[in-house]
């Protein structure tokens, strides 16, 4: 085995980040065969015998006390005690917070290579090179193991999803890991504040950054999003953080994900956060002073514009239009 | 308690950026640094339980050159009793060898708690926490809005996808990475500032580090979509973005 895909299950079936994650593992290991899925915890045997089926992939279901519900310290140690004495060259996992959490200890106790948010990868001339966000986006960072074994997150979005193969069945094997007494006892989960029902209801989005400068920003986000039907206003998590916005209308990974027909970003930078919460909008236009900004990398039309110059002056351009 | 607080200096990136043709790293061309917002967030968490308990030792560490002195600086004037600089000739990158620095810092005087960004402004990868957890075989909890220690436990509650909130119980000594959220990160204070102008930081030399990845190289990003950037003066985008959007059935009927 060559690859090893880390996902979280449920009810038998893998994300499709974790898919994503599979799709670069069989990129890198070349052969389904080269490649393996670890399932751990609750549930574990069920999810490995549907993905070998599904996708002929060999799956490995990786059972022990203190599983579930997950914690890094429980899977990281599980995964290490099974995979640790003979580790495949890679271990790829979706970027999610579990698993951010878990590639990185295990690339620690192996002495092993780390890359999070893979977007890209191409085969260098001695061996694969990574391209991942850096600088708040500004730019992409190529970043190429010296050591093995690889582990890599793998970022929501960017590589197309392993898929399904018919009749080609693969082999479901069975591992115990012998787990210590862990330190990190979860006690509970809770749900947001309040679901952003609105925002995913909303047809047009007029969303706000930190480049609002002040909850007197947010009264321009509002008198825009009155010229557009079944609007709402919306923010990213800069905006949320400095109170000028609910935390219920925050886009991104930690917030809603959405996608309306019409998305106007002013004052955001375009954060992978952030993006990943809006990409499936039909048609973005982002108002921002830097025209580096990586939000213009994801929007249709881009206006480089103080927010507090230019929504006025839209405000004025549409009355003007009946 | 005895309180590590990992904090980063980073080119402040809102201001135009450009490659250091010597370390491959991103500069701001104005020579503009700051503290990581996310180290910042973990500090204010640090010092907030501080405020709680005065018998909290707060100790700010750094790993970078010289030129990062400011942000111990800094953090000694938000509050931070003591400030450690683990010296390094250029902005360190690897990760593993950062954290490897940082954990063999760590382990002369294993300290309760550690906390740290969850993820870092320029790298971006929320690294270090949980590789320096692993090394010092510790648990670790990353996304954290709250915490809240007694005895020999840290509670915290931690953000995940979609907003969803966990709430964990950690045993101490622990490692925490540290979300940005609605509290924010204090403004120095006169009297800290003027203690922190005098106070003598400690330094660590590393040693050259050995990496596990190759140099890195920036590039451009990755473009998602066609971006067409409105040209002229304001009240003309203003016109024709109306007029874009309206051609395209997007602004209400009236
Ligand atoms: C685990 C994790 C989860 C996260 N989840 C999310 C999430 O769900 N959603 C999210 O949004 N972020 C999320 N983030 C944070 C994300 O990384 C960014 O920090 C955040 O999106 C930045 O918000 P911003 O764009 O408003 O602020 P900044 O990055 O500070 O950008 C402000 C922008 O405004 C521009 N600007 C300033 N003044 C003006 C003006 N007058 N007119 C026009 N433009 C102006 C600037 O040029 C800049 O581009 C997460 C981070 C982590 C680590």
């Amino acid at each position: 085995m060559r690859a090893l895909i880390l996902a979280e299950h449920a009810e038998g079936t893998v994300s499709k980040a974790g898919l994503e994650a599979a799709g670069l593992a069989l990129a890198l290991a070349g052969t389904r065969g080269d490649c393996a899925f670890a399932l751990l915890g609750k549930g574990a045997h069920e999810a490995a015998r549907e993905l070998a089926v599904t996708y002929g992939v060999p799956a490995v279901a990786v059972l022990g006390k203190g599983l579930f519900p997950p914690t890094s310290w429980a899977w990281a140690r599980a995964v290490w005690d099974v995979f640790g004495h003979a580790p495949p060259e890679f271990f790829a996992a979706p970027q999610t917070t579990l698993m951010s959490e878990i590639l990185p200890m295990l690339a620690a106790r192996a002495g092993g290579f780390y890359a999070s948010g893979v977007e890209d990868w191409h085969a260098g001339q001695d061996g694969p090179v990574f391209l991942r966000a850096a600088y708040s986006g500004k730019y992409a960072m190529e970043t190429a193991p010296r050591v093995r074994p690889v582990f890599l997150t793998v970022l929501p979005g960017a590589f197309a999803p392993l898929a399904p193969v018919e009749g080609a069945e693969a082999r479901v094997t069975e591992a115990r890991a012998e787990l210590p007494p862990s330190p990190v006892e979860h006690a509970g989960w809770s749900r947001p504040l309040e679901s952003g029902l609105s925002l995913a209801l909303a047809d047009s989005l007029v969303a706000g950054g930190r480049g609002l400068g002040g909850p007197e920003g947010v009264d321009l986000l509002r008198q825009a999003a009155a010229l557009f039907p079944r609007s709402a206003v919306a923010g990213s998590r800069g905006a949320c953080d400095a109170g000028w916005l609910p935390a219920s209308s925050q886009v991104g990974v930690t917030g809603a994900t959405v996608s309306p027909k019409l998305y106007m970003a002013c004052g955001i930078s375009g954060a992978f956060q952030h993006v990943a919460g809006m990409r499936g909008a039909g048609f973005v236009v982002a108002v921002n002073l830097d025209p580096k900004a990586p939000v213009f990398l994801h929007a249709d039309v881009g206006i480089v514009e103080d927010l507090k110059v230019f929504l006025p002056l839209l405000l004025k351009a549409a009355g003007e239009n009946p | 308690m005895n309180i590590r607080v990992c904090v980063k200096q980073v080119p402040d990136m809102e201001g135009a950026l450009g490659i250091n043709p010597e370390t491959g790293l991103a500069a701001n061309l104005a020579g503009q640094e700051r503290m990581d917002r996310a180290s910042a967030h973990a500090l204010e968490e640090a010092l907030i339980l501080k405020d709680q308990d005065r018998g909290h030792t707060i100790t700010a560490l750094t790993l970078g050159p010289p030129s990062h002195e400011p942000v111990l600086r800094r953090a000694l004037a938000m509050g931070a009793d003591r400030a450690v600089h683990l010296l390094t000739e250029d902005a360190p990158r690897d990760h593993l060898a950062m954290a490897r620095a940082l954990a063999s810092a760590l382990q002369a005087q294993t300290p309760d708690l550690v906390l740290c960004g969850a993820m870092s402004e320029d790298l971006m990868a929320g690294a270090t926490g949980p590789m320096l957890a692993a090394l010092l075989d510790v648990p670790f909890a990353s996304g954290v809005v709250e915490l809240r220690a007694s005895g020999d436990t840290v509670e915290v509650v931690r953000e995940v996808e979609g907003g969803a909130r966990e709430t964990l119980l950690l045993q101490l000594p622990a490692v925490l990475g540290i979300q940005s959220q609605a509290r924010q990160p204090r403004y120095p204070t006169l009297t800290h500032m003027l203690r922190a102008g005098r106070q003598t930081i400690g330094t660590v030399s590393i040693p050259a580090l050995e990496t596990a990845g190759l140099p890195p190289r920036l590039k451009e990003p990755l473009q998602g979509r066609a971006v067409r950037f409105l040209t002229g003066a304001p009240e003309e985008k203003a016109r024709d973005l109306f007029a874009i959007l309206q051609g395209k059935g997007l602004v209400c009927a009236r």
